[in-house]
């Protein structure tokens, strides 16, 4: 039984919201924790996201009918909290691009939860310059390797805007990076 | 330079056994969360009670205030504005006059005293009763509602005393 299937199994047969929830804990909380790390940086704001994302499930999980998949589902919960959250903080997404090669780099590489190496820093960098949704987009495709369908469902957007958007944002980066001679 | 996908996808590390105790944080936060709700749901309860409460003990205190205010004015009335009258003793007398009759039934209050001690004698003479009809009919033609009143009283209540 994959742990999808868990999910559902406590939830619509043994009816038991508890277990289904403890079992979406376990299946899901890295995949929705990296997620929202990367979409935001600070482990910090990453955990009360993580949590809050957790916690709004909970309470709505009666509500979940089963039309999509739970993952589906739980990380549409994440995004829209994230989208939210970057909105009204303006943080990372939203520093003015001629500071960040100053800003980014710096905060990224003195945070000892930062384990990448100097290119890392420097991806992130150039994914702080896109708009929200684009860097979402970008994030889902090329981290964790969704399908556009599934990303579709997450985001509420078509799949040839989000192929648009992909692209768009993988443009930049590589420009970005190329831009960055040490790298070449 | 790295192409895209060259690079790792691990960049980010977390304290430890930050996963481990994770599930037990958000479990903590629901119940807490809960604990609160059902805080604040309680309190809003008692405030809601105490909210209808005061207005019962409003409404209570009005309806006392209310009723109190019958009782003087009707007491008052009664007792204060009434002629005082011994209808027992008016309607037992042999010898009934009229005279002593239409007071009381020109004044509503009275009348309905008066009609009070008429229902209490379980047979009524029937030369009393004619002679009351009589002046009720008399002074319902001084245009008084009690009088209206009484007459349809005493013709409903008539049957039996006819019969007697």
């Amino acid at each position: 039984m994959t742990e999808e299937q868990q999910v559902m199994y406590f939830l619509f047969e043994k009816k038991d919201a508890e277990k289904a929830f403890l079992a979406l804990l376990k299946a899901y909380q890295k995949t929705i924790y990296y997620y929202i790390r990367r979409m935001v940086l600070d482990h910090e704001d990453a955990d009360d996201l993580c949590q809050t994302t957790f916690i709004k499930a909970w309470k709505s999980l009666d509500k979940f009918r089963g039309d999509s998949k739970v993952s589906t589902w739980l990380h549409r919960i994440a995004y829209n909290e994230t989208m939210t959250f970057l909105s009204k903080s303006k943080r990372i997404a939203k520093v003015d691009l001629a500071n960040i090669e100053e800003q980014l780099p710096g905060t990224l590489q003195y945070d000892p939860l930062f384990s990448g190496e100097e290119i890392h820093a420097l991806l992130h960098t150039a994914l702080a310059t896109l708009p929200e949704k684009q860097k979402a987009v970008f994030i889902m495709k090329y981290f964790e390797e969704k399908p556009y369908e599934e990303i579709s469902e997450i985001t509420g957007t078509s799949i040839g805007a989000l192929k648009a958007s992909f692209h768009h944002a993988v443009n930049k980066v590589e420009a970005y990076m190329k831009s960055q001679s040490k790298f070449v | 330079m790295k192409k895209l996908d060259q690079i790792s996808k691990k960049e980010f590390s977390v304290p430890s056994g930050y996963f481990d105790d994770f599930a037990q944080s958000v479990t903590n936060k629901i119940e807490k969360e809960f604990r609160e709700t059902q805080n604040e749901i309680l309190k809003k309860t008692v405030r809601r009670r105490g909210r209808i409460y005061s207005l019962y003990a409003g409404l209570a205190a009005s309806a006392a205030a209310i009723v109190l205010g019958i009782v003087i004015f009707d007491s008052s009335t009664r007792e204060s504005d009434l002629p005082k009258y011994n209808f027992q003793s008016l309607l037992d007398t042999s010898d009934f006059h009229e005279e002593d009759i239409i007071p009381i039934l020109n004044h509503e209050d009275l009348a309905y005293l008066f009609l009070e001690e008429v229902e209490k004698i379980p047979v009524f003479e029937i030369e009393k009763k004619e002679i009351l009809q009589e002046q009720i009919k008399t002074t319902s033609e001084l245009d008084s509602i009690s009088s209206d009143e009484i007459l349809e009283y005493l013709e409903e209540e008539s049957t039996d005393i006819l019969i007697y």
